[in-house]
Formats: structure tokens, sequence, C-alpha cells
């Protein structure tokens, strides 16, 4: 499958190409004031207001260093973490230090691992080998559609 | 030195004898007549305390059972006045009386037999079984019981084997005998184990003996009352009725209950007979019991007929006065140590003063005045005749030794200046001998200096020629040195103009690397671009293939772009090192530059200066020149003038012989006066005080 690769704290991960909408340069935001680590504020992408999420804090617990590489992968979810209404689709922007560029990787292969979600994980998707090491799918979906499993996360960088 | 005088003969033996004795024998006087008077006055006191008091423990006893007889009429009186035969009345003022009197130790009535003729009527109510005697008759003894309740006791009377029938049948037969009706005290007995005295008086009913009231009052209550007596006077108290003793303050050896014990069994018997039963009287014997000698008191109590004897031991007088005789006899034996000691520290000091002068008058009169006695003078802090002699004496010794000092140092001196005049008058012969040869030394030394000036006018015309040489040389090295001075300044302004040109380059190369970052930031954004290209062909399937291979050709080229971009940044940085270091090195060069032209200057200062000193020179050797013509002249001036001293030197060696004789004179005139002073000899350190100074040894 065709994924966009997104190495953070050493590690690489894949976030699905058909999720992404486009990859920005950071651009300055309004604050969330009071509320979890990992959320950071909103931004206006495009003339849009777009909740932004550090995805270094959910999968290494470390915030994203504000370095000239940091990008924001912009998705679009269906009924996502932020919807009033259900059915409603909207974006939302992940913060990550780079994004390398974009690869096709096959999960299916015999020598891939299927992920943590019996652990309790059900964000770190498959695991597979390619000629450059070890690269993990992240499932957004599952990250932040409505699932309890973003809301169990920690909400303070010391937990 | 005087020989000692005899102790009776000095200041100290003459002051004892005149002062002490006579102060001995007064104070020895006083204290005798004091203790005599003391004695006579205490003992008359104390026996006159002793019978007053004595009268006042009668008179007190006496009161006290004038007291109770009074009580015994009163109740008498009630029962005739109509409570006789009341016997519940009779009862209940007998118990009143109990609790209102406490000296007493029992309170009774007793009715003839049928008196009241209420016999027969028995135990009624207020008057219990207790209160009768035989056959029904009334008959009560109120009696004190610390066991029964409220410590008061109702018992019928009873007759008693050793009362003789006192408290009743006495009475009785000695109403109906003598009508009689008095109150009657009856000898101490034993009532049923108490011992008591008893005051009865008759109830008289129509002239006829109805029965007694009565009162007991026991000899411990008395006993008690007497040791307080005692105890207040100092002295024991026995008490006596009847040829028997009442109580006693005291008990007397071998006889522990002297009470109711009979006098003429008890060893005190001999008093008792011998003192009056009448008044109060004092008498001084020999206590039969202790073998003391004491005063023994007596006194009569009217009421009861009894008597009262006081002892106390004669001792207790004289204790007082002894201690009285031993503080007057300390008093004064601590007087006459004071007095003895103050005279006998007076006379000490006064006679070692008197001492002291006595020996420095001697040793004076015996010419010796080396020593010192003003340390022992100042020691003295008293201020009276002999402490002014002493002062004296030393300030004698102090001016005679200063005046023989004075002359004797005058004399030395004047002794030496005459051996030394001699000495110098010989001398000044020689001298002038001497002068004559030296004279002729000078000469020929006068006439080797004008030979040596003359070679050292040559050696100067030299000096000045080479001086000359030298200048000249100066001047030509003074023009070069300001050809390389000028050489120099070109020099440090191109160096100048060099590093002026590398700043030049140095902001060229700042641009530079604006450009370059400009360069990197389109890169960048050119790599976005591709991954968001990349992106969208995605989302296109197979129509967009081809573009997805057409944006991976973009973001290569913009990698590509990123990395030279970041060559030509790296080389730059090294070329702005490069000129930085270039800069630097044409600054220092620049200022080693200057300093060289400002050393060439300074040669060149130098030089100048050199050139001056050279001309100064010249000058000076000039001078040099005229000096040594002049000193030619000179030489031959010294040559004449050392010829008229040696004429001078002959003339004086004449008048020196004359001065000779002179000194030899005084020297025999200062031998004389050494020999008149030598008898006084002079402490050390007085002779060098003298010698320093000189103008009180001239005076």
């Amino acid at each position: 499958m065709q994924v966009l690769l997104v190495p953070i704290a050493g590690h690489r991960y894949a976030l699905d190409a058909r999720e992404v909408v486009e990859v920005l340069p950071m651009v300055e935001y309004r604050k969330a004031g009071t509320g979890p680590a990992w959320l950071l504020g909103l931004a206006n992408l495009r003339g849009k207001l777009t909740p932004l999420v550090d995805l270094s804090i959910i999968v290494e617990r470390t915030p994203t260093a504000r370095t000239l590489g940091a990008r924001i992968v912009v998705l679009r979810l269906e009924n996502d973490l932020f919807a009033v209404r259900p059915d409603e689709s909207r974006c939302i922007g992940l913060v990550v230090p780079e994004v390398t560029r974009l690869a096709q990787v096959d999960f299916d292969q015999e020598s891939s691992h299927e992920g943590f979600a019996f652990f309790g994980a059900p964000h770190l998707g498959p695991t597979a080998l390619d000629h450059e090491g070890m690269v993990q799918l992240l499932r957004c979906r599952r990250l932040l559609e409505g699932d309890d499993a973003l809301r169990e996360l920690p909400t303070r960088m010391d937990v | 030195m005087a020989a000692r005088l005899a102790f009776h003969r000095s200041l100290l033996g003459r002051s004892m004898l005149y002062g002490v004795v006579p102060a001995v024998l007064v104070v020895l006087a006083v204290v005798t007549l004091n203790g005599v008077r003391a004695w006579t006055n205490l003992e008359a006191s104390l026996k006159r305390d002793l019978l007053s008091a004595t009268e006042l423990a009668a008179a007190e006893i006496d009161i006290r059972n004038e007291k109770t007889v009074r009580l015994v009429e009163f109740m008498a009186f009630a029962q005739e006045s109509g409570q006789f035969g009341r016997r519940a009345e009779s009862l209940a003022m007998l118990e009143r009386i109990m609790r209102e009197s406490p000296d007493v130790y029992a309170a009774y009535i007793g009715y003839e037999p049928n008196a009241d003729g209420n016999d027969a009527q028995g135990a009624v109510m207020g008057v219990p079984e207790e209160a009768l005697g035989e056959g029904g008759r009334f008959y009560p003894y109120f009696k004190r019981d610390p066991k029964a309740i409220g410590g008061i006791r109702v018992e019928p009377l009873q007759e008693v084997d050793d009362d003789e029938g006192l408290w009743y049948r006495v009475p009785k037969e000695r109403f109906e005998r003598s009508r009689v009706r008095d109150a009657v005290i009856t000898k101490p007995y034993s009532y049923f184990g108490t011992d008591i005295i008893e005051t009865v008086v008759p109830i008289v009913m129509e002239g006829r003996f109805a029965g007694i009231v009565g009162l007991d009052v026991a000899l411990t209550d008395v006993q008690a009352r007497l040791s307080q007596i005692a105890r207040e006077l100092g002295a024991d108290i026995f008490l006596e009725t009847r040829g028997r003793f009442l109580a006693a303050s005291t008990d007397i050896e071998g006889e522990p209950a002297l009470r109711t014990t009979d006098i003429a069994l008890s060893p005190l018997r001999p008093i008792f007979e011998e003192t009056p039963t009448q008044g109060v009287r004092l008498d001084e014997r020999v206590d039969p019991n202790s073998g003391e000698s004491c005063y023994f008191v007596s006194a009569t109590v009217p009421t009861g007929n009894w008597r009262i004897v006081v002892r106390k031991p004669t001792s207790a007088v004289l204790g007082q006065l002894s201690g009285l005789f031993i503080a007057n006899m300390l008093t004064a034996i601590a007087g006459i140590i004071i007095i003895v000691s103050l005279l006998a520290a007076l006379s000490i000091g006064m006679s070692r003063r008197v001492q002291l002068a006595k020996e420095t008058a001697e040793r004076i009169a015996s010419g010796d005045l080396a020593s010192d006695i003003t340390a022992e003078v100042a020691a003295v802090k008293v201020q009276d005749e002999s402490a002014d002699l002493l002062r004296a004496m030393a300030r004698m010794n102090g001016d005679l030794a200063t005046i023989v000092e004075s002359v004797r140092a005058a004399s030395l001196r004047l002794s030496a200046t005459s051996v030394e005049l001699a000495a110098n008058s010989r001398q000044q012969e020689t001298t002038v001998n001497a002068f004559g040869a030296s004279t002729a030394q000078i000469a020929a030394a006068i006439r080797e200096i004008s030979a040596t000036g003359a070679e050292l006018l040559r050696a100067v015309e030299h000096v000045e020629e080479g001086a000359r040489r030298t200048a000249t040389s100066a001047t030509a090295s003074r023009a070069s040195l300001d050809g390389m001075a000028k050489t120099l300044t070109r020099l440090d302004e191109a160096a100048g103009d060099i590093g002026g040109r590398l700043r030049v380059i140095a902001e060229k190369a700042s641009s530079i690397t604006v450009v370059v970052e400009t360069i990197a930031k389109v890169a960048e954004q050119t790599n976005l671009l591709s991954v968001n290209a990349a992106i969208e062909a995605e989302k296109a399937g197979e129509a967009g293939l081809g573009f997805l291979v057409v944006s991976r050709e973009i973001r290569r080229l913009a990698d590509q772009t990123a990395m030279a971009s970041l060559d030509i940044e790296r080389i730059v940085r090294q070329m702005q090192d490069a000129v930085s270091t270039g800069v630097t090195e044409m600054d220092r060069f620049a200022v080693e530059m200057r300093s060289g032209t400002a050393s060439a200057q300074r040669v060149t200062t130098d030089l100048a200066a050199i050139i001056d000193d050279m001309d100064a020179a010249a000058v000076g050797f000039a001078e040099v020149e005229r000096g040594m013509s002049a000193q030619g002249i000179g030489v031959t001036q010294i040559e004449s003038a050392v010829r008229q001293v040696a004429d001078g030197a002959r003339q004086s060696s004449v008048s020196v012989a004359e001065f000779g004789r002179v000194a030899d004179e005084l020297a025999h005139a200062t031998a004389v006066l050494q020999d008149a002073v030598a008898r006084f000899h002079l402490s050390t350190s007085m002779g060098r005080d003298s010698a320093s100074d000189s103008n009180c040894g001239a005076r």
C-alpha cells in the first residue's frame, strides 16, 4: 500500500496515503489552554479552523520539537473525536517532526507483525520490514474516530 | 655604732611603763567594782521576783478555790430556794454545771433518806434509775467519763473505804453539832481510782440538815495548772495541805507519785516542818533531796488552808552573774591588748626612724657619704618630728655628697687638663720642626704638578679632534634614517589599503550566504510540493501514475538543490574564515609597521642630540685648555707662599717652650686640691652622675 513515511524519535511510522489530504509546513496556532497535552490547539489551514494534535506525544510520549522540518499532516476523518454531529466529515492536523516521502510498503508479507490491538493499543497497526528496517503503520481512524482508546491516553506529559 | 640601750630605757620600754601599766590597773579596778555591784543587785532582784511570783501563784490558786466554793454555795442556795424535791430540774442543773465548768471533775447532790418525800416514786420521767440510791433516795453523781455519750455519766453516790465520810458524814455532823453551814474543802483522797478534792455544802431546810451538794476537782487538773506556773517561773512548786502533798510540778527522786503522799515520809520533810504556815517568806538552805543550795519561798492559800512552796537553785543566779563577769573581763583584756599594740607600733616605728637618723649622722661624721638612705626615707609614710628629722638627715647626706663630688670632679678635670697642656706643648714643638721639612717636600711636588699640566693640555687637544669627527658622521646617519622613515610610512599606507579590500570581500561573502538560504528555502518548498503532488496522484489512482513519477523527479531535483546549496554554504563559510584571518594579519602587520616608524624617528632624535652634545663638548675643551694655562701661574704663587710659612714655624717654636712651663705649674696646684677632697667616700653611682655634670663642678 502507498504510505507517507513519518520518522518520530528514531522510529519509522507510516500513515495511509489515502487518508492524507495534504502536508503543510508548521504554522502559528491558538493554544488549547487546559486539556490533554497532545491537543495543541486550533490553526488556520487554508481558511478553515482545524484542530492540531501532536502525534509524537501519542506514539512516543515526547512533544514535537519546533524545527524547520516540522510538518502538519492534514487528515480527513469521518465521525472523529471532535465531531459534534454524527456523520460529520472534517479535517484534523497531525503535527510531526518530519515527513520523509511517499513509499510503497506491503504489510501483508510473511515477515510482518499484525500489531498490538490485542494489548489495548488499537492505533498501533501492523509492522513490516523493508530495506531500511522496521516501519509501523499508524491506524489514524482507530486512533481518532470516536474510539475510547484516545480518551484513555495520558493527558499529562509526566504520566 | 653605740651600744644598745636597755629595754626599760628605750622609747618602747618607757611608753609601755607609763601607758600600759596604769591602764591595766584602772580597767581591773572598774571590772571588780562592777562585778560586786552586779552580784548584789541581781541577787536582791531575783529574791524579789521569787517572792512576788510565789504570792501571785498562791493568789491565783486561791481564786480558783474561791470560785469552786461560790459555785457550790450557789447550788445549795438553789436547792434551799425551791429546787429541793424537784429531782428532774436538779439533775438538769447538775448536767449544765458539768458542761459549763471544765475545771469541775464531778458534781453531785445527796438527800437524806426520803427528805423530800419522793423516795417511793422510784425512777420516773427525767429521773433515771442511776440517779437514785438505796430505797429510791435522790443520790445522783455526775462525773466526766470519756467513754460516755457527751463525755458525762450519771451514777449513784457511794461511800468509799478511805474517805472517812468526808464528803457526807463530816459536813452533816459538823452542821448538827455547831450549826455551821460553810463550804468544806476536803483533803485529797482517791475516789474509785481518781485522786480528788471535794468542796461540799450542806442543804438546810427549815433548820434541819436535808442533804449536801458538792463539786469534785481532780488533782490532775491542779497538777497541770501548777506545772504551767512552774514553767513560767523557772522553778519547782509544791502544794501542801494538812501534812500531805496536794500537787507538785516535779517528782522527787524515788517518789514517782508525790500527790497525796504524806510529807512525813518525804525527804523534803525538814523544809516543810521549818517553813511557817502563815505569810510569805524566803529561806536559803540546802535541798535535802539534791544536796544543792536553793531558795525556798512559801505562801499560804487561805481558801482550803493550802500552802505553796517554790524551790529555785541559787546556781541560777550565779550562772547569770558569772556570764556577766566573763564578758566584762573579755572586754577589758581586748582593750588592754589594743592599747599595748598601738603603743608598741608607734614606739617601734619612731625608734627605728631615730635609730636610722643617728646611724646616718655617725656615718657622715666619719666621712662616709657613699650610702644612700633616700629609699628608706621614702618608705616612711608617717608625718611626725622623727620622720622630719630623718628626711632632713637624708637631704643633708645627699647635699654633702653632691658638693664633695663636684669638688672632686673639678680637681680631676683640672689635673687632666694640665697633663694635656704639657703634652700639647711638646707635640707642638715636634710639629714645628717637622713642618720645615714638609715645606721642602711641597715645593718639589708643585714642580711635578706643573709638568703634568703641560702633558694634560696636549691630550685634551687630541680628544677635541676625535669629537669633531664623530659629529660629522652622526649628521650623515640622520639623513639616511629620515629616508627610511618615509619608506616605512608608505608601507603602512599600503597595508591599510589591503585590509580595506579584504573587508569588502567579507561583506560580499555575507550577501552570498543570504542568497544560499533563499535557495534552501525554495528547495524545501519544492520538496513539500512534490510530496503533496504524490499524495494527490495516489488519490487519482491509475490516472495519476504518470504524475506520481513527475512528482518524484521534482522531489529528487529539490533534494539535489538542497544538497548543492549546503555545499555553497560550506565553501562561502570557509572563504569568510580565510578573509577574516587575512584582515587580522594585515591589522597586525600595520601595527608592527607603525612601531618600526616610531623607532626610526626616535633614533633620528637621539642622533640629533648627540650632534648637539658634540658641539657643546668642543666649546668645553677650549675652556679646559684655558684653565690649564692658569694653573701653571697658580703653582708658582704657591711656591712662594710655602717659603713664607716655613719662616713663621721657626718663630712659633720659641713661644711653645714658654707654654710648657705654665702647664707644669697648673698640674702642681691640682694635686694639692685632690688631697683635700680624698677623705670623703662617695657611692659609685653618685660619682658618675657628677662627672657628667661639668657646670656644677665648675661652680
